[in-house]
């Protein structure tokens, strides 16, 4: 059964970050509390927040925030890019409701990428081929999305294939753009 | 009117290419493996295509072409074809960061099968430093796969220098010419390489047919389990009209490669000025001399790539973000990041890639209109 129907757009407003998409507020007709646990364990990218009791996904630079009552989305490109999205997530909260036995709900907060984490996740020869002084330096880069992953040379050696899935994985789990030609 | 300019994603089949299509999907319709009458004229109809796909790249013998159902299975018979067949030999791969996703993703399957692969680096024009292929082969190398033309920027890395250093290091050298087929020439004995592989649908030819040109006693295997077909490199009975198509482009493709670049590169250079001269912040990546004619990836500082394809779709014209096979995503090419451009500024490319139809009142058409979107732009942030 499905626990909710539909999500209904209440407010359209200009996106304080960009002029030229949209924000946009919903409501939904059912509490989506519940399975937001659920969607916790099973959405790449998303971040819980216990105290807020919501969670924050972002994807293809959108960025939505679900709470019991429904949703906030930011970066669409316009109303009827709004509703596609937001079917798309009707169904799939709708299709992890109807699986939430087979699934291990988590509460955990979702990964928030630090450099630190990322420094400890590259090869760490300081080898300054990417141009940066460090390779701390070239972490707190590219977690402010200023480089590439693509620009570490070393991870793309025949024997560091290991170290790059890992850190692709990482990334791509904290619902950073990774170059998914590489993931394998 | 709706102005295409997105040739690198496909090209409209040539008219006398769809007719020879129709005509054999009717007419040469038997299998080209039995003995019968339909099926010797299905073979004929092969050969002919075989020869014409030689001529354009200047094969040995029409034996040496390969057909497939298109670049990307081109690719991955190359690639895990030539690896799997030298598998006692060493299992170890060098390749590039910019590298379609068909040679890519073969190599992440290698990967997943045990071979190791380097990714080599690019310089900021996406060119490949010969000397680093050299310096990534060891004893333990079976395979160098290096893109002739890359088709997001359009640079043509050094191909027949890169030959040269495979062989004196005694490595097979496959290059993925599917952008660059038509619109620079390509003469297999001028790269050096030892297998090519082309798509016919990048030089008006149908879609679900390519080829590839594999150098005699190369050592290849087939990657797929099935019939003798194609040297018995390649099971499956062929799809003779797609082919028949196929050699009939390659054909006219021959014929007008040096006037159609001469025209496509012509108008890439007004598309450019025309947009640089009144745009001071948008920046061109890539090389326009010397690169592919027909390609021009420019920055739109301030857009999303794909918020600018829509816009420019609402007026009529067709442009591309970037490989046709990563619209639907706004995640930043792979190329223009290997090449060192920010994100951002990556997020903000559009490919332009223009045909032999292409007209220079589109190309100023095309210029006006994204002159007028971003001036809209500029007033809405």
């Amino acid at each position: 059964m499905s626990l909710i129907e539909r999500f209904e757009i209440i407010r359209v407003l200009p996106c304080i970050a960009d002029t030229a998409k949209i924000r946009v507020v919903a409501q939904c007709d059912g509490d989506i509390g519940e399975v937001l646990p659920y969607l916790n364990a099973t959405v790449k990218g998303a971040t819980y927040n216990p105290g807020s009791h919501s969670l924050s996904v972002q994807r293809d630079g959108m960025r939505f925030n679900f709470f019991s009552g429904g949703v906030t989305a930011v970066k669409l490109r316009d109303l009827d890019h709004a509703r596609t999205e937001l079917q798309g997530w009707t169904e799939r909260i709708n299709e992890t409701w109807e699986d939430r036995a087979k699934i291990t709900p988590s509460l955990e907060r979702g990964v928030r990428l630090t450099a630190l984490q990322v420094y400890k996740a590259l090869p760490a020869s300081n080898c300054r081929q990417c141009g940066e002084a460090s390779c701390l330096a070239f972490a707190a880069r590219l977690v402010a999305d200023e480089v590439s992953v693509l620009s570490c040379l070393p991870l793309f050696e025949a024997e560091k294939r290991g170290t790059r899935l890992a850190l692709l994985e990482l990334m791509e789990s904290a619902g950073r753009d990774v170059p998914a030609e590489f993931l394998s | 009117m709706y102005i295409y300019l997105d040739h690198n994603a496909t090209t409209r089949p040539d008219p006398e290419v769809a007719v020879a299509v129709s005509r054999a999907l009717s007419e040469t319709w038997g299998n080209p493996s039995t003995l019968s009458e339909p099926g010797r004229r299905a073979r004929e109809a092969l050969h002919k295509a075989r020869t014409q796909v030689a001529a354009l790249v200047g094969a040995l013998e029409p034996g040496e072409i390969l057909f497939t159902s298109g670049g990307t299975e081109a690719d991955n018979l190359a690639i895990r074809g030539t690896c799997w067949a030298l598998a006692h030999r060493g299992d170890h791969v060098v390749t590039t960061l910019v590298e379609h996703a068909a040679v890519l993703r073969s190599c992440a399957l290698l990967e997943r099968e045990g071979f190791r692969v380097t990714y080599l680096p690019v310089d900021g024009f996406g060119r490949v430093d010969p000397e680093d292929v050299r310096r990534a082969v060891t004893p333990r190398t079976v395979l160098v796969s290096v893109m002739l033309a890359n088709n997001e920027v359009g640079t043509l890395n050094a191909v027949p220098e890169i030959g040269t250093i495979c062989r004196e290091v005694g490595v097979p050298l496959h290059t993925d010419a599917v952008q660059a087929m038509g619109r620079t020439p390509v003469e297999v004995e001028t790269l050096r390489a030892d297998l090519v592989s082309l798509s016919g649908h990048k030089f008006y030819g149908p879609r679900g047919v390519g080829a590839l040109w594999v150098r005699q006693g190369n050592p290849l295997e087939p990657i797929l389990g099935g019939g003798r077909q194609e040297r018995g490199f390649r099971p499956g009975t062929e799809d003779v009209a797609g082919i028949v198509g196929l050699g009939l482009a390659a054909e006219l493709a021959r014929g007008r490669l040096v006037a159609g670049a001469k025209h496509v590169s012509r108008l890439r250079n007004r598309l450019w000025e025309g947009l640089r001269e009144a745009l001071p912040g948008v920046r061109a990546h890539g090389v326009l001399a010397g690169g592919l004619p027909n390609t021009l990836n420019v920055s739109f500082p301030g857009w999303g790539a794909e918020d600018l394809v829509l816009a420019l779709d609402a007026e009529g014209i067709a442009v591309g973000t970037g490989s046709a096979c990563s619209t639907g995503r706004t995640t930043p090419s792979h190329v223009l990041l290997a090449m060192g451009v920010p994100p951002r500024e990556a997020r903000s490319c559009l490919r332009f890639s223009l045909g032999r139809g292409n007209t220079e009142k589109e190309i100023d058409h095309t210029v006006a209109v994204l002159l007028r979107l971003c001036a809209t732009r500029e007033v809405a942030a």
